[in-house]
Protein backbone atom coordinates (compact mmCIF):
# COMPACT_ATOMS: atom_id res chain seq x y z
CA UNK A 1 0.00 0.00 0.00
CA UNK A 2 2.65 2.17 1.16
CA UNK A 3 6.40 2.30 0.84
CA UNK A 4 9.05 4.90 1.91
CA UNK A 5 11.97 4.15 0.61
CA UNK A 6 15.56 5.91 1.71
CA UNK A 7 14.06 8.76 2.59
CA UNK A 8 16.23 11.38 3.98
CA UNK A 9 15.24 14.73 4.65
CA UNK A 10 17.59 18.06 6.39
CA UNK A 11 16.70 21.09 7.53
CA UNK A 12 19.30 23.54 7.34
CA UNK A 13 21.80 21.62 9.14
CA UNK A 14 19.71 19.52 11.32
CA UNK A 15 19.20 15.69 10.01
CA UNK A 16 15.14 15.50 10.42
CA UNK A 17 14.98 11.69 8.85
CA UNK A 18 17.72 10.14 7.98
CA UNK A 19 17.52 6.89 5.43
CA UNK A 20 14.59 5.91 6.61
CA UNK A 21 12.53 2.91 4.78
CA UNK A 22 9.38 1.03 5.87
CA UNK A 23 6.17 -0.53 4.49
CA UNK A 24 2.26 -0.41 5.38
CA UNK A 25 0.21 -3.36 3.54
CA UNK A 26 -2.99 -3.40 2.72
CA UNK A 27 -5.32 -2.95 5.91
CA UNK A 28 -2.61 -3.42 8.25
CA UNK A 29 -2.82 -1.05 11.62
CA UNK A 30 1.00 -0.05 12.11
CA UNK A 31 2.16 2.26 14.90
CA UNK A 32 4.67 4.89 15.03
CA UNK A 33 6.47 5.67 18.07
CA UNK A 34 9.82 7.55 19.50
CA UNK A 35 10.77 10.62 21.76
CA UNK A 36 10.10 14.14 20.77
CA UNK A 37 12.11 15.27 17.53
CA UNK A 38 12.57 11.74 16.60
CA UNK A 39 11.04 12.59 12.80
CA UNK A 40 7.68 11.40 13.25
CA UNK A 41 5.68 13.82 12.15
CA UNK A 42 8.39 15.28 10.25
CA UNK A 43 8.17 11.66 7.96
CA UNK A 44 4.45 12.53 7.50
CA UNK A 45 4.95 15.64 6.04
CA UNK A 46 7.26 14.06 3.83
CA UNK A 47 5.07 11.18 2.80
CA UNK A 48 2.12 13.62 2.09
CA UNK A 49 4.37 16.26 0.51
CA UNK A 50 4.13 19.27 3.15
CA UNK A 51 7.84 19.22 2.97
CA UNK A 52 9.95 18.84 -0.05
CA UNK A 53 13.14 16.07 0.05
CA UNK A 54 15.48 15.47 -2.21
CA UNK A 55 16.36 11.90 -1.01
CA UNK A 56 14.69 8.48 -1.50
CA UNK A 57 11.01 7.91 -2.52
CA UNK A 58 7.84 7.40 -1.58
CA UNK A 59 5.18 5.01 -3.40
CA UNK A 60 1.21 4.69 -3.26
CA UNK A 61 -0.01 1.63 -4.31
CA UNK A 62 2.94 1.15 -6.11
CA UNK A 63 3.10 4.59 -7.48
CA UNK A 64 5.15 6.72 -6.96
CA UNK A 65 3.94 10.13 -5.51
CA UNK A 66 7.21 11.89 -4.17
CA UNK A 67 6.81 14.85 -6.61
CA UNK A 68 2.76 15.11 -6.29
CA UNK A 69 1.37 18.00 -4.39
CA UNK A 70 -0.74 17.15 -1.35
CA UNK A 71 -4.21 17.49 -2.75
CA UNK A 72 -2.98 14.71 -5.57
CA UNK A 73 -2.37 12.77 -2.74
CA UNK A 74 -5.20 12.82 -1.20
CA UNK A 75 -7.21 11.86 -3.62
CA UNK A 76 -4.77 9.29 -4.74
CA UNK A 77 -6.17 7.80 -1.03
CA UNK A 78 -3.52 8.69 1.53
CA UNK A 79 -4.48 11.20 4.03
CA UNK A 80 -3.21 13.00 6.76
CA UNK A 81 -5.05 14.32 10.03
CA UNK A 82 -2.85 17.07 12.19
CA UNK A 83 -1.21 16.94 15.54
CA UNK A 84 -2.68 20.50 16.50
CA UNK A 85 -6.14 19.49 14.84
CA UNK A 86 -6.56 22.48 12.27
CA UNK A 87 -10.29 22.36 11.76
CA UNK A 88 -11.97 24.28 9.05
CA UNK A 89 -13.80 26.97 11.53
CA UNK A 90 -15.08 28.92 8.93
CA UNK A 91 -17.45 25.72 8.07
CA UNK A 92 -19.83 23.86 10.58
CA UNK A 93 -19.25 20.81 11.29
CA UNK A 94 -21.61 19.12 8.81
CA UNK A 95 -19.54 21.35 6.09
CA UNK A 96 -15.90 20.05 7.41
CA UNK A 97 -16.59 16.76 6.24
CA UNK A 98 -18.88 17.37 2.98
CA UNK A 99 -15.79 19.86 1.63
CA UNK A 100 -13.64 16.51 1.69
CA UNK A 101 -15.70 13.96 0.06
CA UNK A 102 -14.63 13.83 -3.19
CA UNK A 103 -18.16 13.98 -4.95
CA UNK A 104 -18.17 17.66 -3.33
CA UNK A 105 -15.72 18.68 -6.68
CA UNK A 106 -18.37 17.81 -9.05
CA UNK A 107 -20.05 21.07 -8.07
CA UNK A 108 -17.46 23.72 -9.82
CA UNK A 109 -18.18 27.36 -10.96
CA UNK A 110 -20.94 27.02 -12.95
CA UNK A 111 -22.72 24.13 -11.02
CA UNK A 112 -22.35 26.00 -8.19
CA UNK A 113 -24.24 29.57 -9.70
CA UNK A 114 -26.70 27.45 -11.76
CA UNK A 115 -28.28 23.92 -9.20
CA UNK A 116 -29.23 21.87 -11.40
CA UNK A 117 -31.45 19.11 -10.83
CA UNK A 118 -27.97 16.79 -11.23
CA UNK A 119 -26.15 19.12 -8.70
CA UNK A 120 -28.94 19.18 -6.15
CA UNK A 121 -28.56 14.86 -6.46
CA UNK A 122 -24.95 15.18 -5.96
CA UNK A 123 -25.45 17.50 -2.97
CA UNK A 124 -27.68 14.99 -1.55
CA UNK A 125 -24.83 11.83 -1.86
CA UNK A 126 -22.26 14.16 -0.83
CA UNK A 127 -24.31 15.48 2.61
CA UNK A 128 -25.12 11.87 3.26
CA UNK A 129 -21.84 10.76 2.80
CA UNK A 130 -20.33 13.35 5.42
CA UNK A 131 -23.08 12.26 7.90
CA UNK A 132 -22.23 9.02 7.61
CA UNK A 133 -18.75 10.30 8.56
CA UNK A 134 -20.16 12.44 11.31
CA UNK A 135 -21.65 9.30 12.87
CA UNK A 136 -18.67 6.74 12.84
CA UNK A 137 -16.60 9.75 15.48
CA UNK A 138 -20.00 10.10 17.14
CA UNK A 139 -20.44 13.68 15.86
CA UNK A 140 -23.63 13.70 13.86
CA UNK A 141 -25.98 15.75 16.79
CA UNK A 142 -23.40 18.31 16.29
CA UNK A 143 -23.20 18.28 12.67
CA UNK A 144 -24.76 21.98 12.68
CA UNK A 145 -22.20 23.97 15.31
CA UNK A 146 -19.46 25.88 14.18
CA UNK A 147 -16.55 23.82 14.09
CA UNK A 148 -14.34 25.82 16.64
CA UNK A 149 -17.07 25.37 18.82
CA UNK A 150 -16.84 21.96 19.77
CA UNK A 151 -14.45 20.76 22.38
CA UNK A 152 -11.31 19.61 22.07
CA UNK A 153 -11.68 16.21 22.15
CA UNK A 154 -14.61 16.83 19.54
CA UNK A 155 -12.52 18.82 16.84
CA UNK A 156 -10.36 16.08 16.77
CA UNK A 157 -12.33 13.10 16.24
CA UNK A 158 -13.93 15.37 13.74
CA UNK A 159 -10.69 15.77 12.05
CA UNK A 160 -10.75 11.99 11.45
CA UNK A 161 -14.11 12.47 10.08
CA UNK A 162 -12.76 15.04 7.87
CA UNK A 163 -9.83 12.60 6.73
CA UNK A 164 -12.61 9.46 6.49
CA UNK A 165 -14.82 11.83 4.08
CA UNK A 166 -12.09 11.78 1.34
CA UNK A 167 -12.53 8.09 1.13
CA UNK A 168 -8.90 7.02 1.67
CA UNK A 169 -7.27 3.63 1.02
CA UNK A 170 -4.65 4.63 3.67
CA UNK A 171 -5.13 6.95 6.84
CA UNK A 172 -2.17 8.96 8.46
CA UNK A 173 -3.09 9.56 12.01
CA UNK A 174 -0.30 12.37 13.70
CA UNK A 175 -0.99 11.66 17.81
CA UNK A 176 -5.15 11.17 17.38
CA UNK A 177 -4.72 10.90 21.88
CA UNK A 178 -2.68 14.05 22.68
CA UNK A 179 -4.80 16.22 24.48
CA UNK A 180 -7.52 13.85 25.11
CA UNK A 181 -8.59 12.72 28.80
CA UNK A 182 -9.08 9.03 29.14
CA UNK A 183 -12.84 8.85 28.23
CA UNK A 184 -12.06 10.71 24.78
CA UNK A 185 -9.27 8.73 24.23
CA UNK A 186 -11.28 5.19 25.05
CA UNK A 187 -13.83 6.71 22.05
CA UNK A 188 -11.33 6.86 19.79
CA UNK A 189 -9.54 3.88 20.04
CA UNK A 190 -12.75 2.25 19.38
CA UNK A 191 -13.64 4.65 16.20
CA UNK A 192 -9.52 3.65 14.75
CA UNK A 193 -11.02 0.47 15.40
CA UNK A 194 -14.40 0.73 13.41
CA UNK A 195 -11.90 2.62 10.38
CA UNK A 196 -10.12 -0.15 10.33
CA UNK A 197 -12.52 -2.64 10.13
CA UNK A 198 -13.40 -1.18 6.99
CA UNK A 199 -10.85 -2.09 5.15
CA UNK A 200 -8.65 1.10 5.43
CA UNK A 201 -4.90 0.87 6.44
CA UNK A 202 -3.84 3.07 9.18
CA UNK A 203 -0.47 4.68 9.76
CA UNK A 204 -0.21 6.29 13.35
CA UNK A 205 1.75 8.03 15.63
CA UNK A 206 1.41 7.89 19.16
CA UNK A 207 2.59 8.88 22.50
CA UNK A 208 0.03 6.79 24.19
CA UNK A 209 1.87 3.68 24.32
CA UNK A 210 -0.89 1.47 26.51
CA UNK A 211 -3.14 2.16 23.32
CA UNK A 212 -0.68 1.81 20.71
CA UNK A 213 0.08 -1.82 21.91
CA UNK A 214 -3.54 -2.82 22.03
CA UNK A 215 -4.25 -1.19 18.24
CA UNK A 216 -1.16 -2.07 16.17
CA UNK A 217 -0.22 -5.22 14.29
CA UNK A 218 3.45 -3.65 13.92
CA UNK A 219 4.80 -1.05 15.43
CA UNK A 220 8.31 1.16 14.12
CA UNK A 221 10.24 3.17 16.18
CA UNK A 222 12.11 6.03 15.29
CA UNK A 223 14.68 8.18 16.98
CA UNK A 224 16.88 11.01 16.09
CA UNK A 225 15.89 10.58 12.34
CA UNK A 226 16.80 6.63 12.10
CA UNK A 227 14.56 3.95 12.31
CA UNK A 228 16.08 1.37 15.16
CA UNK A 229 13.24 -1.03 15.70
CA UNK A 230 10.33 -2.46 13.89
CA UNK A 231 8.47 -5.43 15.76
CA UNK A 232 5.05 -6.82 16.92
CA UNK A 233 4.07 -4.79 19.78
CA UNK A 234 5.30 -8.05 22.14
CA UNK A 235 8.46 -7.92 20.72
CA UNK A 236 8.79 -3.90 20.90
CA UNK A 237 7.63 -4.70 24.51
CA UNK A 238 10.31 -6.91 24.88
CA UNK A 239 13.35 -4.82 23.46
CA UNK A 240 14.66 -3.33 26.75
CA UNK A 241 16.82 -1.18 24.87
CA UNK A 242 14.35 1.03 23.19
CA UNK A 243 12.32 1.18 26.54
CA UNK A 244 15.13 1.57 28.86
CA UNK A 245 16.37 4.61 25.52
CA UNK A 246 13.31 6.08 24.90
CA UNK A 247 10.52 5.86 27.54
CA UNK A 248 12.31 6.01 30.66
CA UNK A 249 13.05 2.99 33.31
CA UNK A 250 9.80 2.99 34.46
CA UNK A 251 7.62 -0.25 32.60
CA UNK A 252 4.51 0.73 34.23
CA UNK A 253 3.85 2.82 31.14
CA UNK A 254 3.11 0.02 29.03
CA UNK A 255 0.92 -2.30 30.93
CA UNK B 1 -38.14 29.57 3.05
CA UNK B 2 -38.70 29.56 -0.41
CA UNK B 3 -41.46 31.85 -0.40
CA UNK B 4 -39.37 33.95 1.60
CA UNK B 5 -36.20 34.21 -1.11
CA UNK B 6 -38.92 35.05 -3.65
CA UNK B 7 -40.57 37.58 -1.88
CA UNK B 8 -37.38 39.28 -0.90
CA UNK B 9 -35.91 39.80 -4.78
CA UNK B 10 -39.63 41.07 -5.71
CA UNK B 11 -39.24 43.32 -2.86
CA UNK B 12 -35.63 44.71 -4.15
CA UNK B 13 -36.42 44.50 -7.54
CA UNK B 14 -39.40 46.80 -7.19
CA UNK B 15 -37.26 49.28 -5.41
CA UNK B 16 -34.73 49.18 -7.81
CA UNK B 17 -37.04 50.04 -10.47
CA UNK B 18 -39.01 52.75 -8.38
CA UNK B 19 -36.02 54.24 -6.80
CA UNK B 20 -35.03 56.84 -9.66
CA UNK B 21 -38.59 57.73 -10.63
CA UNK B 22 -38.94 59.04 -7.19
CA UNK B 23 -35.77 60.78 -6.63
CA UNK B 24 -36.39 62.60 -9.97
CA UNK B 25 -39.86 63.41 -9.94
CA UNK B 26 -40.38 63.15 -6.08
CA UNK B 27 -37.54 65.31 -5.05
CA UNK B 28 -35.78 66.37 -8.07
CA UNK B 29 -32.63 64.62 -6.65
CA UNK B 30 -29.32 63.93 -8.95
CA UNK B 31 -29.31 60.40 -10.17
CA UNK B 32 -25.30 60.35 -9.92
CA UNK B 33 -25.24 59.13 -5.96
CA UNK B 34 -28.10 55.60 -6.93
CA UNK B 35 -25.81 54.99 -10.14
CA UNK B 36 -22.52 54.83 -8.61
CA UNK B 37 -24.47 52.69 -5.76
CA UNK B 38 -24.61 50.50 -8.83
CA UNK B 39 -21.25 49.85 -9.36
CA UNK B 40 -20.05 49.93 -5.92
CA UNK B 41 -22.05 46.71 -5.83
CA UNK B 42 -20.69 45.04 -8.49
CA UNK B 43 -17.25 45.78 -7.12
CA UNK B 44 -17.93 44.91 -3.28
CA UNK B 45 -19.76 41.51 -4.26
CA UNK B 46 -16.99 40.37 -6.55
CA UNK B 47 -14.36 41.46 -3.96
CA UNK B 48 -15.93 39.83 -1.47
CA UNK B 49 -15.24 36.38 -2.97
CA UNK B 50 -11.81 36.92 -2.71
CA UNK B 51 -11.24 38.66 0.29
CA UNK B 52 -14.47 37.39 2.43
CA UNK B 53 -14.95 34.16 1.28
CA UNK B 54 -11.32 32.90 0.71
CA UNK B 55 -9.36 35.29 3.01
CA UNK B 56 -7.02 36.69 0.43
CA UNK B 57 -6.47 40.19 0.62
CA UNK B 58 -6.03 42.55 -2.66
CA UNK B 59 -5.86 46.44 -1.97
CA UNK B 60 -6.14 46.44 -5.72
CA UNK B 61 -9.21 45.47 -6.92
CA UNK B 62 -9.76 49.07 -8.50
CA UNK B 63 -6.81 48.05 -11.27
CA UNK B 64 -9.60 45.60 -13.08
CA UNK B 65 -12.33 47.98 -12.79
CA UNK B 66 -9.97 50.43 -14.30
CA UNK B 67 -8.95 47.95 -16.71
CA UNK B 68 -11.73 47.16 -17.99
CA UNK B 69 -12.84 50.27 -18.38
CA UNK B 70 -9.63 51.64 -20.68
CA UNK B 71 -9.97 48.17 -22.61
CA UNK B 72 -13.79 48.72 -23.74
CA UNK B 73 -13.10 52.36 -24.03
CA UNK B 74 -9.85 52.35 -26.06
CA UNK B 75 -11.35 48.88 -28.26
CA UNK B 76 -14.45 51.36 -28.78
CA UNK B 77 -12.67 54.48 -29.67
CA UNK B 78 -9.82 53.46 -31.21
CA UNK B 79 -10.70 50.49 -32.13
CA UNK B 80 -13.74 51.05 -33.40
CA UNK B 81 -15.91 48.11 -32.07
CA UNK B 82 -19.22 48.31 -31.74
CA UNK B 83 -20.18 49.07 -27.61
CA UNK B 84 -21.80 46.03 -26.98
CA UNK B 85 -18.63 43.77 -28.35
CA UNK B 86 -15.90 46.43 -26.89
CA UNK B 87 -17.83 45.72 -23.44
CA UNK B 88 -17.37 41.52 -23.70
CA UNK B 89 -14.34 42.40 -25.04
CA UNK B 90 -13.13 44.57 -21.94
CA UNK B 91 -14.15 42.17 -19.81
CA UNK B 92 -12.15 39.61 -21.51
CA UNK B 93 -9.27 41.73 -20.82
CA UNK B 94 -9.94 42.07 -17.28
CA UNK B 95 -10.01 38.52 -16.84
CA UNK B 96 -6.66 37.88 -18.53
CA UNK B 97 -5.05 40.51 -16.18
CA UNK B 98 -6.44 39.08 -13.92
CA UNK B 99 -5.18 35.31 -14.46
CA UNK B 100 -1.52 37.09 -15.46
CA UNK B 101 -1.35 38.82 -11.88
CA UNK B 102 -2.99 36.19 -9.64
CA UNK B 103 -0.93 33.92 -10.49
CA UNK B 104 2.29 35.20 -9.45
CA UNK B 105 1.13 36.98 -7.02
CA UNK B 106 -1.44 34.54 -4.99
CA UNK B 107 1.67 32.32 -3.61
CA UNK B 108 2.13 35.18 -1.23
CA UNK B 109 -0.04 35.44 2.24
CA UNK B 110 -1.34 37.66 4.30
CA UNK B 111 1.02 41.20 4.38
CA UNK B 112 3.08 40.00 1.38
CA UNK B 113 -0.06 39.37 -0.72
CA UNK B 114 -1.52 42.66 0.62
CA UNK B 115 1.70 44.84 -0.47
CA UNK B 116 2.16 43.05 -3.52
CA UNK B 117 -1.40 43.49 -4.58
CA UNK B 118 -1.07 47.35 -3.79
CA UNK B 119 1.86 48.10 -5.22
CA UNK B 120 -0.07 46.79 -8.54
CA UNK B 121 -2.74 48.44 -8.04
CA UNK B 122 -0.83 51.43 -8.13
CA UNK B 123 1.67 50.28 -10.67
CA UNK B 124 -1.62 50.17 -13.25
CA UNK B 125 -2.77 53.41 -12.63
CA UNK B 126 0.40 54.68 -12.96
CA UNK B 127 0.17 53.22 -16.24
CA UNK B 128 -2.79 54.48 -17.56
CA UNK B 129 -1.09 58.26 -16.54
CA UNK B 130 1.60 57.17 -18.62
CA UNK B 131 0.45 55.95 -21.66
CA UNK B 132 -0.90 58.71 -23.45
CA UNK B 133 -0.95 57.07 -27.10
CA UNK B 134 -3.17 54.58 -25.56
CA UNK B 135 -5.24 56.19 -22.59
CA UNK B 136 -4.80 59.77 -22.97
CA UNK B 137 -2.94 60.53 -20.10
CA UNK B 138 -3.87 62.22 -16.97
CA UNK B 139 -6.96 63.66 -18.94
CA UNK B 140 -8.31 60.38 -19.78
CA UNK B 141 -10.75 59.66 -22.56
CA UNK B 142 -13.87 61.34 -23.02
CA UNK B 143 -16.87 61.37 -25.58
CA UNK B 144 -17.33 57.69 -24.92
CA UNK B 145 -20.15 56.17 -26.78
CA UNK B 146 -23.13 55.04 -24.72
CA UNK B 147 -24.50 51.22 -25.47
CA UNK B 148 -26.50 50.90 -28.71
CA UNK B 149 -28.96 48.58 -29.47
CA UNK B 150 -30.05 48.68 -32.85
CA UNK B 151 -31.37 52.35 -33.51
CA UNK B 152 -32.01 52.71 -29.93
CA UNK B 153 -29.11 54.26 -27.33
CA UNK B 154 -29.26 54.24 -23.84
CA UNK B 155 -28.19 57.62 -23.30
CA UNK B 156 -30.13 58.98 -20.74
CA UNK B 157 -29.05 59.00 -16.84
CA UNK B 158 -32.25 56.82 -16.25
CA UNK B 159 -30.95 54.47 -19.14
CA UNK B 160 -27.63 54.16 -17.00
CA UNK B 161 -29.07 53.62 -14.02
CA UNK B 162 -31.28 50.55 -15.23
CA UNK B 163 -28.45 48.78 -17.15
CA UNK B 164 -26.41 49.07 -14.12
CA UNK B 165 -28.55 48.04 -11.53
CA UNK B 166 -30.07 45.47 -13.81
CA UNK B 167 -26.58 43.44 -14.28
CA UNK B 168 -25.86 44.64 -10.35
CA UNK B 169 -28.70 42.44 -9.09
CA UNK B 170 -27.62 39.76 -11.36
CA UNK B 171 -24.49 39.56 -10.21
CA UNK B 172 -25.38 39.89 -6.28
CA UNK B 173 -27.81 36.98 -7.37
CA UNK B 174 -25.71 34.23 -9.02
CA UNK B 175 -22.67 35.56 -6.24
CA UNK B 176 -24.63 34.63 -3.69
CA UNK B 177 -25.63 30.93 -4.78
CA UNK B 178 -21.75 30.40 -5.54
CA UNK B 179 -20.62 31.58 -2.19
CA UNK B 180 -23.12 28.83 -0.99
CA UNK B 181 -22.15 25.85 -2.64
CA UNK B 182 -19.45 23.36 -2.40
CA UNK B 183 -17.07 25.71 -4.27
CA UNK B 184 -17.79 28.46 -2.12
CA UNK B 185 -17.50 26.06 0.77
CA UNK B 186 -14.64 25.18 -0.30
CA UNK B 187 -13.51 28.81 -0.69
CA UNK B 188 -13.99 29.14 3.30
CA UNK B 189 -12.00 25.92 3.79
CA UNK B 190 -9.51 27.41 2.10
CA UNK B 191 -9.85 30.50 4.10
CA UNK B 192 -9.88 28.47 7.88
CA UNK B 193 -6.43 26.92 6.91
CA UNK B 194 -4.72 25.91 3.84
CA UNK B 195 -2.70 23.18 4.53
CA UNK B 196 -5.53 21.36 6.03
CA UNK B 197 -7.96 21.84 2.82
CA UNK B 198 -5.04 20.85 0.28
CA UNK B 199 -4.80 17.56 2.63
CA UNK B 200 -8.68 17.30 2.18
CA UNK B 201 -8.09 17.11 -0.96
CA UNK B 202 -9.15 20.76 -2.36
CA UNK B 203 -6.56 21.90 -4.87
CA UNK B 204 -5.79 25.15 -3.05
CA UNK B 205 -3.50 27.05 -5.82
CA UNK B 206 -6.05 26.49 -8.69
CA UNK B 207 -9.03 27.75 -6.44
CA UNK B 208 -7.50 30.52 -5.35
CA UNK B 209 -6.53 31.53 -9.16
CA UNK B 210 -10.09 30.83 -9.94
CA UNK B 211 -11.57 32.81 -8.01
CA UNK B 212 -9.61 35.93 -7.92
CA UNK B 213 -9.76 35.55 -11.96
CA UNK B 214 -13.31 35.42 -11.73
CA UNK B 215 -13.64 38.64 -9.66
CA UNK B 216 -11.39 40.19 -11.64
CA UNK B 217 -13.80 39.30 -14.71
CA UNK B 218 -16.37 40.86 -12.48
CA UNK B 219 -14.33 44.30 -12.02
CA UNK B 220 -13.71 44.44 -15.18
CA UNK B 221 -17.11 44.14 -16.45
CA UNK B 222 -18.04 47.06 -14.34
CA UNK B 223 -15.06 49.21 -15.38
CA UNK B 224 -16.40 48.61 -18.84
CA UNK B 225 -19.98 49.83 -17.94
CA UNK B 226 -18.62 52.80 -16.24
CA UNK B 227 -16.98 53.45 -19.69
CA UNK B 228 -20.07 53.13 -21.99
CA UNK B 229 -23.06 53.40 -19.47
CA UNK B 230 -21.99 56.24 -17.05
CA UNK B 231 -20.65 59.63 -17.68
CA UNK B 232 -18.41 58.34 -21.05
CA UNK B 233 -15.31 59.94 -19.45
CA UNK B 234 -12.85 57.75 -17.50
CA UNK B 235 -9.26 59.43 -15.83
CA UNK B 236 -6.58 57.47 -14.11
CA UNK B 237 -8.06 59.53 -10.90
CA UNK B 238 -10.66 57.42 -10.66
CA UNK B 239 -9.27 53.88 -10.51
CA UNK B 240 -6.37 54.19 -7.79
CA UNK B 241 -6.00 53.39 -4.07
CA UNK B 242 -8.34 55.26 -2.64
CA UNK B 243 -11.05 53.07 -4.49
CA UNK B 244 -9.57 49.93 -3.55
CA UNK B 245 -9.77 51.16 0.19
CA UNK B 246 -13.28 52.16 -0.28
CA UNK B 247 -14.04 48.65 -1.97
CA UNK B 248 -12.39 47.02 0.90
CA UNK B 249 -14.47 48.46 3.41
CA UNK B 250 -17.20 48.15 1.72
CA UNK B 251 -16.99 44.27 2.00
CA UNK B 252 -15.50 44.71 5.48
CA UNK B 253 -19.55 46.65 6.80
CA UNK B 254 -21.25 43.95 5.03
CA UNK B 255 -19.84 41.23 6.84
CA UNK B 256 -17.04 39.11 4.94
CA UNK B 257 -19.05 36.22 4.24
CA UNK B 258 -22.26 37.58 3.13
CA UNK B 259 -22.79 38.35 -0.53
CA UNK B 260 -25.80 40.54 0.03
CA UNK B 261 -23.62 42.39 3.29
CA UNK B 262 -21.33 43.39 0.57
CA UNK B 263 -23.91 44.47 -1.56
CA UNK B 264 -25.06 46.64 1.89
CA UNK B 265 -21.87 47.90 2.47
CA UNK B 266 -21.43 50.03 -1.38
CA UNK B 267 -24.71 50.76 -0.93
CA UNK B 268 -24.05 52.54 2.54
CA UNK B 269 -20.48 53.63 1.03
CA UNK B 270 -21.96 54.96 -2.09
CA UNK B 271 -24.75 57.17 0.34
CA UNK B 272 -22.28 58.09 2.39
CA UNK B 273 -20.51 60.98 0.70
CA UNK B 274 -23.56 62.23 -0.14
CA UNK B 275 -25.00 62.59 3.64
CA UNK B 276 -21.78 64.40 4.53
CA UNK B 277 -21.78 66.92 2.09
CA UNK B 278 -25.09 67.30 3.21
CA UNK B 279 -23.83 67.60 6.85
CA UNK B 280 -20.44 70.16 5.25
CA UNK B 281 -23.40 72.45 4.05
CA UNK B 282 -24.73 72.87 6.86
CA UNK B 283 -21.38 74.05 8.36
CA UNK B 284 -20.52 76.02 6.13
CA UNK B 285 -17.87 74.39 4.60
CA UNK B 286 -16.00 74.62 1.49
CA UNK B 287 -15.93 71.70 -1.28
CA UNK B 288 -12.04 70.43 -0.26
CA UNK B 289 -13.19 70.64 3.56
CA UNK B 290 -15.69 68.30 2.36
CA UNK B 291 -13.48 66.34 0.24
CA UNK B 292 -11.14 65.54 3.08
CA UNK B 293 -13.96 65.13 5.62
CA UNK B 294 -15.41 62.38 3.03
CA UNK B 295 -12.10 60.20 3.10
CA UNK B 296 -11.23 61.08 6.67
CA UNK B 297 -15.03 59.28 7.30
CA UNK B 298 -14.06 55.75 4.85
CA UNK B 299 -11.07 55.53 7.43
CA UNK B 300 -12.98 56.10 10.44
CA UNK B 301 -15.93 53.75 9.57
CA UNK B 302 -13.32 51.09 8.44
CA UNK B 303 -11.50 51.43 11.73
CA UNK B 304 -14.80 51.28 13.89
CA UNK B 305 -16.08 48.28 12.29
CA UNK B 306 -13.34 46.31 12.46
CA UNK B 307 -12.72 46.84 16.03
CA UNK B 308 -16.28 46.58 16.89
CA UNK B 309 -18.21 44.43 14.50
CA UNK B 310 -15.62 42.58 12.71
CA UNK B 311 -18.64 40.27 11.77
CA UNK B 312 -20.50 43.30 9.69
CA UNK B 313 -23.37 44.51 9.92
CA UNK B 314 -25.23 40.73 8.56
CA UNK B 315 -23.32 39.05 11.30
CA UNK B 316 -24.20 41.59 13.93
CA UNK B 317 -27.68 41.04 12.68
CA UNK B 318 -28.07 37.70 12.65
CA UNK B 319 -26.10 37.71 16.19
CA UNK B 320 -29.13 39.77 17.50
CA UNK B 321 -31.87 37.99 15.95
CA UNK B 322 -30.56 34.55 17.48
CA UNK B 323 -29.87 36.20 20.90
CA UNK B 324 -33.66 37.54 20.52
Amino acid sequence: MLEVQAVSCHFGGLVALDNVSLRVEENELVGLMGPNGAGKTTLFNVINSFVPFREGKVYLKGEEISSLTPHMITRKGLVRTFQDIRVFGWLSVLENAEVAVPLNRNIGFWRGMLPTPGARLTQESVRQRAAECLDLVGLSGLSERNARSLTFGQQRLLGVARALATEPDILLLDEPSSGLNQEETEILAEVIREIHQRNIAIFIIEHHIGMLMNLAERIIVLDRGKKIMEGTPAEVREEEGVIKAYFGEKKKWLT
Amino acid sequence: MRGAFLLKWIVLTAAVILCPIILEYGFSYSLEPALQAGFFIILSVSLALVVGLTGQISWGHAAFFGIGAYGAAILATRGNLPVVLAIPAGTLVGLAAGFLIGYPVLRLKSYYLALATLVIGIAVQEFFKAADFLTGGEIGLYDLPDIKLGSFELSSAFSHYYVVWMFALIIVFFCDRLSKSFLGKRLRAIHSDEGAAESAGIDVPRMKLGIFTFSAAIAAFAGTLFAHCSYGTIAPGEFGVVLSIKIITMVVIGGMFSVYGAAMGAVIIALLPEMIRRLGDLAHMDLTQITHLQDIAFGVILVIFVIFAPQGLIGKMRMSRTNA
